[in-house]
């Protein structure tokens, strides 16, 4: 590749690495949030009007949905920065990725008050009676030291290990999967919709992988070769 | 002629579901019945005041708040329509339920199709107000209209040897989107069954109404079951055939999952389903931070008890 067909796209693309593109990026992440805010609101002033007979289950599963959805939009950020040869969407890697976080923890929180009602023996009953629960909260458990590492410092601080530890994030997306996998009863839509998606993901990284390996062994051999 | 010919009506002349509910809210706010039968009428099937004009004695009341009506129509499981909750009350207005006929066979005597009109001609309707508990773990109270399953099998003459009966729903793909889905775990079309006895308890009824009108299509219109001690997914909806038979008939849930839904379903607090608990429900509506309450045994309709002396509910689930 050289330089003047990889400075052009780039040019174009310059205004997605401001300021105001990562606000964007970060609004448009909040507006399901914001809708199931106003929802939540409407339910409480007419109850039923809101979210349904069920309004506990109907917030969970309606966080609970988001939660993936950004999840999975997080590692399609990267897939599409690849594919596009637009480097810069990495960056907004960060903003998704908080507020896939965000959506899981709200998700966690809407189940603890909503459908547990804040009682810790409905919830350890839970968790014994139901497995998918504690796979849900394990996808959690390891999305918390991603969040925190998330910053600038972290990532300078741990270099190259920080990518290493990144990598959880695959972990946390399979368990997500499985998570709304254990749940499905009759149909199995969501989790083949939600599962190929993961499916071609891995199949872009694994070609991508295979890709800079090759190009490392050329490069190797070249070099052998000049010397 | 107790129902009146259906017509086939176009598409565009079926009003939108945004017009039709503000519709009801206006025919919830009117409480004259005069205005009610004016407007009252449904796309396929029996109009909607038939069971109002047929009389129907009225049901006890159990002295449990009756869910709102809006909420039994929106908030159902019939997945012949989809696996989302408000499927059925978006889709499953396509169904034709006029006419319909009812296949009975099996170890019968006088085996044989019939009309709906047929069987209803000479039949009193009366108005069961019963607990509704999902295997999911929510319940609603619910005032059926119907009439004893057994008034309706002896007609056709049971013979000794018939131990369990069988229910089939409609299979009709073209109006039933959730048959076609390529995903879906069930095989349609849905089977459900009963033991005998179980069927001939005076609890056990068929149901052509509720909430003084007919049923509509998403709660298993125009004649379903409604054995109230047992799980909702046993009340099957929509039956085309009954078949009495010898052996223990092979139903659609406990053939998709047998470990999680058993052939006798009842309502039972202390044998949990695998993926949760079965000890409390959430009556709807609940509120946002509502309170569960607790499940009772055979939905505590206690009289069943007997169906099932000596036997261990914990294995037979």
């Amino acid at each position: 590749m050289n330089a003047e067909t990889r400075s052009r796209p780039q040019i174009r693309v310059a205004w997605l690495s401001t300021k105001t593109a990562k606000w964007i990026v970060g609004i448009v992440l909040a507006i399901p949030f914001v809708l199931l805010l106003n929802d939540v609101r409407i339910e409480l002033i007419q109850p039923g009007a809101g979210l349904g007979p069920d309004p506990g289950e109907a917030l969970v599963d309606r966080l609970g949905t988001w939660s993936i959805r950004i999840l999975y939009l997080t590692l399609l950020v990267s897939s599409v920065a690849r594919l596009l040869k637009v480097p810069v969407l990495i960056q907004h890697r960060r903003t998704f990725g908080l507020w896939a976080f965000t959506y899981v923890v709200l998700h966690l929180a809407a189940y603890f008050s909503a459908l547990a009602g804040f009682d810790l023996n409905v919830v350890l009953g839970d968790f014994s009676k139901r497995p998918y629960i504690i796979v849900g909260l394990v996808a959690l458990c390891l999305l918390i030291p991603l969040a925190i590492t998330s910053t600038r410092g972290w990532q300078r601080r741990l270099g190259l290990n920080w990518r290493r530890l990144h990598r959880i994030v695959y972990v946390a997306a399979i368990l997500a999967l499985i998570h709304l996998w254990m749940q499905e009863k009759a149909s199995f839509f969501d989790t083949f919709m939600y599962g190929s998606i993961l499916f071609l993901l891995f199949i872009e990284r694994l070609v991508g992988a295979v890709q800079r390996l090759r190009r490392k062994s050329v490069a190797t051999q070249a070099a052998g070769e000049s010397t | 002629m107790l129902i009146k010919a259906s017509r086939e009506i176009p598409s565009s002349e079926i009003t939108p579901e945004s017009v039709y509910l503000s519709r009801r809210k206006f025919m919830g706010q009117s409480a004259s019945a005069a205005v009610l039968a004016g407007l009252a009428g449904s796309v396929h099937g029996l109009p909607e005041n038939w069971v109002s004009e047929q009389g129907f004695s009225k049901g006890e009341p159990i002295g449990e708040k009756i869910t709102p009506e809006e909420y039994a129509i929106r908030y159902n499981n019939f997945y012949e329509f989809g696996t989302g909750k408000e499927d059925p009350s978006k889709k499953a207005h396509v169904l034709t339920t006029e006419p319909w006929s009812l296949e009975v066979g099996g170890r019968v005597g006088k085996p044989g199709k019939v009309d709906l009109e047929d069987i209803l001609k000479d039949i009193d309707l009366e108005e069961r107000i019963y607990r509704l508990r999902c295997v999911e773990a929510w319940s609603m109270v619910v005032p059926w209209i119907g009439f004893p399953v057994k008034t309706l099998l002896d007609r056709f003459e049971p013979l000794g040897d018939a131990k369990y009966v069988k229910f089939t729903t409609l299979y009709r793909p073209k109006e039933m989107p959730g048959i076609r889905s390529i995903f879906s775990s069930v095989d349609f079309p849905y089977v459900e069954g009963l033991r005998m006895d179980e069927a001939s308890h005076p609890l056990a009824i068929f149901s052509i109404g509720m909430y003084g009108k007919v049923l509509p299509n998403q709660n298993g219109a125009p004649f379903r079951l409604v054995v109230p001690w047992k799980y909702g997914f046993k009340s099957i909806k929509s039956i085309v055939k009954i078949e009495l038979t010898e052996q223990q008939p092979r139903t659609t849930w406990n053939k998709s999952a047998p470990h999680e839904y058993g052939f006798y379903a009842n309502v039972n607090p202390t044998v949990d389903h695998p993926r949760w608990s079965q000890a409390r429900e959430r009556r709807l509506p609940t509120t946002l931070f509502g309170r569960t309450i607790e499940t009772r045994m055979f939905n505590g309709y206690d009289e069943v008890a007997s169906l099932y002396e000596g036997m261990n509910l914990k294995r037979s689930y």
